[in-house]
């Protein structure tokens, strides 16, 4: 008999029969080879919709519930409207003022109906409350995506260090002091620092379970923060940020 | 359904009948045929009532100890697992309690307080959580996981919706199946999964378990 290994958790198939037997048939030791997922996908015009399997299980997890409602089809996967006059989510006032799905619910258990320039949207009245935030999270981390293969490249004309002096006092400086800053501005060259703020890599790892990540509160804030801030982001707020980084070397 | 508590009175003497009658080299044999197919087996479910027997008790635990199972589990009600207390450290394992949806019975294990209660009666009693029963009874079991690991032999996975919800296929509802078997390796809690299929489906059993297994192994890929 295999000893249960504290170290890998066995998934079992489990045969439930009335006083009998809990039993476990081999673990889950391989990777996702010829699952079903693999061999019967979700397809639309021949473009299999859960590919590519995202990093973080969390974020597949939230893909697949926005594929499996529907949304793909008229908004497309990405973001990126595929065909028609459906909303486009990445220019969407309400998902950028969005948190945890609490306006995107609104729309979407209310429907929306048709006007002249966009289609209606059917009412997803049964949707829980798991629902609209696994589906809203795939929307904004799309949407941050996005965002920053748009921006992480600087583009248009040199920014004013002033505006981004106010931008950060505004919006970063109840958590980094320009002092702290200074420090980045001069370890990294400015497309480097511009990758860093925009993405800061220490943000953007696999979500962990442990009990400690689990319950450290401010790294979730800050990643909240800092995805909020990316999806708001434009050209011109960010040169203005880097110019006043610039300004701090 | 249909039955009368003459019927249930006789059912429970005729399986308590069975148990003193049934040798253990029974249990022997099935074991052999589990090794013989490769198959490990973590716990051995039975039935208990508050009729059953105290000799009765310790033939479960002698039987699953045969099976080579690590413990026994069942669906007591509190007063029922209160008789077992004593008998798991007696045999060296561990009793699973498992719960159920049903908020209405102060004897039924359903939400946390009810496990709780559960655990205060033996050090050997552990929670065989029943995720999608929990969430349906409004229980929160990344809480539950976060306090009560240490305390919790198994899942049940499988998914149903909150406020007394259907069950639903992986993902779909809102037991946090992802979380949970996240919690679990990351934090390398000695904690077994085990996969059930209730919801609905136009697919084959087969078919609808290797789904199940696909969205754990993205779950922990």
């Amino acid at each position: 008999m295999k000893p249960i290994c504290a170290a890998a958790m066995a998934l079992s198939l489990v045969a439930m029969v009335p006083g009998g037997i809990y039993a476990q048939a081999g673990s889950s030791s391989q990777g996702l080879g010829n699952s079903t997922y693999d061999t019967k996908p979700r397809t639309h015009g021949g473009v299999n919709l859960l590919l590519p399997i995202e990093p973080d299980p969390m974020i597949q997890h939230a893909k697949e519930v926005y594929i499996d409602n529907g949304c793909a089809y008229c908004h497309g996967v990405d973001l990126v409207v595929p065909q028609g006059d459906a909303v486009d989510l990445r220019k969407s006032k309400i998902v950028a003022l969005d948190v945890d799905g609490t306006l995107i619910g609104q729309i979407l258990r209310g429907g929306v109906s048709q006007t002249a320039r966009v289609s209606p949207m059917p009412a997803y009245r049964d949707l829980s409350n798991k629902n609209i935030q696994d589906l809203a999270g795939w929307i904004h981390y799309s949407l941050q995506q996005n965002r920053f293969a748009e921006l992480k490249v600087a583009a248009g004309g040199p920014g004013d260090p002033a505006e981004g002096k106010t931008n950060f006092d505004k919006t970063c400086a109840s958590c980094h002091s320009a002092a702290s800053m200074v420090d980045l501005a001069k370890k990294y060259p400015t497309a480097e620092l511009r990758v860093r703020v925009l993405k800061p890599a220490s943000l953007n790892t696999v979500q962990s379970f442990t009990l400690a990540a689990l319950h450290d509160d401010a790294k979730k804030a800050a990643k909240q923060a800092h995805g909020k801030f990316l999806e708001n982001a434009n050209q011109t707020s960010v040169n203005n940020l880097m110019a006043y980084f610039g300004t701090l070397k | 359904l249909g039955r009368t508590d003459e019927d249930q009175r006789a059912a429970a003497q005729a399986l308590s009948k069975w148990r003193m009658e049934t040798p253990l080299s029974l249990y022997k044999q099935i074991k052999a045929e589990f090794d013989a197919a490769g198959i490990t087996i973590f716990a051995y479910w039975t039935g208990i009532s508050t009729v059953d027997k105290p000799e009765e008790f310790d033939y479960m635990f002698e039987a699953a100890k045969t099976l080579g199972a690590k413990g026994v589990t069942g669906n007591p009600g509190l007063q029922s697992a209160a008789q077992l207390a004593g008998y798991p450290e007696k045999h060296g394992m561990f009793y699973g309690l498992h719960n159920h949806d049903n908020l209405s019975d102060p004897d039924a294990f359903s939400n946390q307080e009810s496990f709780e209660k559960g655990f205060a009666l033996s050090p050997s009693f552990m929670a065989e959580l029943d995720m999608r029963h929990f969430t349906a009874a409004n229980g929160d079991c990344v809480a539950f996981l976060d306090k009560w690991h240490h305390r919790t032999a198994c899942l049940h996975v499988g998914d149903r919706r909150r406020d007394n919800g259907h069950s639903e296929p992986f993902g779909r509802g809102d037991t946090p199946i992802i979380e949970c078997l996240r919690m679990i390796k990351d934090n390398k809690w000695p904690i077994v999964a085990l996969l059930e299929f209730e919801h609905g489906t136009t697919r084959s059993s087969v078919d609808e378990v290797q789904i199940e297994l696909d969205y754990c192994k993205r779950a922990l890929a």
